[in-house]
């Protein structure tokens, strides 16, 4: 049976882990939220500080879902895949660079003008060498990460994370999810179904 | 040179964002890539942007860029010899 073993969202200054909240006071800023998370969850890596937006946001939350789990330890890296999605692309680091060309154009700000590093932030820190997709669309197709993320479960891969990442200036939201085969369990089994009632059901997107 | 050392060590900072790395902690005379800094390709533009942004430096080949990134030091000498 696929299940669903974890997931996490972010929005408006809160994140949630599971269901629980990460931060004990919802915080005002994009950077705010990350630096807490960052602190808070002991997320490290010596690249963090040059990524992009999108790829910070992805990166924690991605590092929250999977802390703990040994996933790394269990599975092959190539077994272990990653599909994301989200329906502004790059677009927020594409402005930035953007405004960046009207001097000389920045290199660092260059390599972040792509929505797929966000995957590839996640799979070197986490060793992840599976398939990857990134998708944009309007609004999260829990119908096109299920049926993705299903086909490679059933034929190739042990876990993947999948879900929502979108960063576009003081708007931000993230909901990403750890699919794997386990147990004979009815709770979150791994259907479109409840990939969509994770999210629906998630505080945050209640408020 | 010192001086222009412990300038560049702040800009380096800034234009790397080198999160938690203050400029008593870049060893004027450490390798800048690999075992030093730890810095990577991508950081090596920057750095030929920044020589051009703050001193209209502009390294030319490959070659030149290996040989004035060694480490502030040679930033430094460098940047002594050709600021415009």
């Amino acid at each position: 049976m696929l299940k669903i073993t974890g997931y996490c969202t972010a929005l408006n200054g809160q994140a949630f882990l599971n269901g629980k909240p990460c931060l004990d006071n919802s915080v005002d800023s994009f950077k705010e939220m990350i630096d807490e998370l960052v602190i808070k969850y002991k997320i490290t890596h010596p690249r963090f500080g040059k990524m992009d937006r999108l790829s910070q946001l992805g990166f924690t939350i991605a590092d929250l879902v999977l802390q703990g789990t040994g996933l790394t330890e269990i599975h092959e890296p190539f077994k272990l895949g990653i599909v994301l999605s989200n329906s502004s692309s790059s677009l927020d680091t594409d402005l930035k660079y953007w405004e960046s060309t009207a001097n000389i154009p920045s290199p660092s700000l260059f390599v972040y003008t792509l929505p797929n590093i966000v995957l590839a932030e996640i799979c070197i820190k986490n060793n992840f060498k599976g398939e990857n997709f990134f998708f944009v669309s309007e609004k999260p197709d829990f119908k096109l990460l299920y049926s993705t993320i299903s086909e490679m479960l059933s034929n190739r891969l042990d876990a993947c994370l999948g879900g929502w990442v979108e960063v576009l200036g003081e708007s931000y939201e993230a909901f990403i999810f750890l699919a794997e085969h386990g147990q004979d369990d009815p709770t979150h089994e791994f259907t479109e179904e409840n990939i969509k009632n994770i999210y629906n059901t998630t505080p945050l997107w209640n408020n | 040179m010192e001086q222009l050392a412990n300038e560049l060590k702040v800009l380096i900072i800034d234009c790397l964002k080198l999160q938690d790395t203050k400029p008593e902690d870049i060893d004027t005379d450490a390798p800048l890539f690999g075992d030093g800094l730890g810095l990577d390709s991508i950081d090596a533009l920057e750095l030929i942007v920044l020589l051009q942004q703050h001193y209209g430096i502009k390294i030319k080949t490959a070659e030149e860029g290996k040989s004035v990134f060694q480490s502030v030091k040679t930033m430094a000498e460098y940047v002594s010899k050709n600021r415009k």
